[in-house]
């Protein structure tokens, strides 16, 4: 980071920190960025002796993703999801704090994959991963729709939105085109709209020495099939380098068993199959949208560039899919 | 060490692409990269990785170029965007056991060389 970098943080913390004040009525301390990406911020601050999270977003709901966070976050944390407790917000498009901004309150736990999966400290939520995973998304599936209805956009046909992604791209990976193919072939039968997460996955959840202590990350939820999280949640570019198949730490059958258990839908090994094979396909489009947006020069970077070269990751896990269901035919 | 490798790159001088491509990639990885913290070391090791990405992407040309296109004549076409229209086409729906079969070889020789670790044969079945 250079001098000129480290200005503007601290003149647009100075800034938040007043904005911040005077929403809360609180006296703001120990204001810090986390993270920031192109059209979000994540910052970490304590409101009159509290810790908060603010995430705040360059975009209004309706665009740049059209979901409305607080008003989804409120209601999942009433339904039982293990979200954190929403303490303001605004999704006007045009207060000062961010178009769209949540502030919940401060939750402990862990996200870097590569500690949950091998740290001694969180041998006991490894065991119970799997259930907790079940658990989250029977309660997120579980969701009432009405109440969030014009909250979240709707995704008739997930497959014709990844397809969209690719051919806008133009970069012809024949791989994909056969798996397209083998997906509308093979379509599961259409299930009644629910709340889908959207990128449930490890790496979205923070975990504590006994479990999961929050579902993080709700930007790309929508209304759609359920079986779209598991199917994402089992992909191999989320396992870390783990051995298991959900997350690097549980099975797909345990995963099922489970699900079925807690929400008492079936959900059978071919119809996850279908959707991790959609999964595995949507990040291969975005790894090479990625790997575009670089070449095009409209967001250049050497991170970027190395992303752009994952695509044939996504290509080999989709190929393994498709063997195997190919085989499986003969 | 002794022996030299092989020079191909005439009428260019040696080091040639490769061994430049892999002098920086060792420079980034192994001098930079452990004085680096944060942002800057992890962003140093996406940068040797793509050099390491690119200095196999040239041991293997163009063999890899040559034995892609004797696969795409398999199916009667001379470029990738001609077999990607084909598949969407259904052209090659009664071909399908040995188009994924072509298509799986190709997808392990560039696995080879962007990420040769991420094969892993036990999941090939």
């Amino acid at each position: 980071m250079t001098d000129a970098d480290e200005t503007t943080v601290e003149n647009k913390a100075v800034k938040l920190a007043r904005l911040l004040g005077e929403e809360l009525d609180a006296t703001i301390e120990d204001l810090k960025r986390l993270t920031a990406g192109a059209s979000r911020e994540t910052w970490a601050f304590v409101a009159d002796g509290q810790r908060r999270i603010l995430q705040r977003s360059r975009f209004g709901p309706g665009l740049g993703g059209g979901v409305d966070e607080s008003t989804l976050l409120r209601h999942a944390h009433a339904g039982g999801v293990t979200v954190p407790e929403i303490v303001a917000s605004s999704a006007t498009g045009d207060h000062a704090i961010g178009a769209q901004f949540t502030i919940s309150a401060h939750i402990d736990g862990e996200s870097i994959a590569r500690k949950i999966l091998r740290d001694d400290k969180f041998a006991a939520a490894r065991e119970c991963f799997v259930a907790d995973c079940a658990r989250e998304l029977a309660a997120i599936h579980s969701l009432e729709v009405a109440p969030v209805a014009d909250a979240l956009p709707a995704i008739a046909d997930p497959v014709a939105a990844q397809r969209l992604t690719y051919e806008a791209v133009g970069d012809p990976h024949p791989v994909f085109d056969l798996a397209f193919r083998w997906l509308d072939e093979n379509r599961p039968e259409a299930a009644a709209p629910r709340v889908v997460h959207g990128d449930f996955r490890m790496g979205n959840f923070l975990i504590e020495p006994h479990g999961v202590s929050a579902v993080l990350d709700w930007e790309l939820a929508h209304l759609g099939d359920p079986v779209e999280d598991l199917g994402w949640l089992v992909a191999r570019a989320w396992r870390f380098g783990g051995p298991g198949e959900v997350g690097g730490i549980g099975s797909r059958r345990e995963l099922l068993d489970t699900y079925a258990a807690v929400t008492g839908r079936t959900v059978t090994a071919s119809e996850l199959r279908w959707w991790e094979m959609l999964a595995s396909l949507r990040w291969g489009v975005i790894t090479m949208f990625m790997g575009d947006e670089h070449r095009k020069g409209s967001n250049p970077s050497v991170e970027q560039a190395a992303i752009g070269r994952r695509v044939v990751e996504t290509e080999y896990d989709v190929m393994l899919l498709l063997r195997a269901e190919l085989e499986s035919v003969r | 060490m002794t022996e030299r490798p092989p020079r191909t790159n005439w009428p260019h001088d040696v080091p040639d692409a490769r061994e430049l491509v892999e002098a920086v990639r060792d420079y980034l990885a192994d001098d930079l990269g452990p004085r680096a913290e944060g942002r800057d070391r992890f962003l140093l090791r996406v940068a040797a990785n793509a050099l390491s990405i690119a200095a196999r992407e040239l041991a293997a040309m163009p063999e890899d170029s040559d034995t892609h296109a004797e696969r795409l004549a398999m199916f009667d076409v001379a470029s990738e965007q001609k077999l990607s229209d084909l598949i969407r086409s259904g052209g090659l729906d009664d071909r399908r056991p040995e188009l994924a079969a072509a298509l799986w070889e190709t997808t392990l020789s560039k696995l080879a060389v962007a990420n040769p670790n991420y094969r892993d044969t036990s999941l090939e079945g």
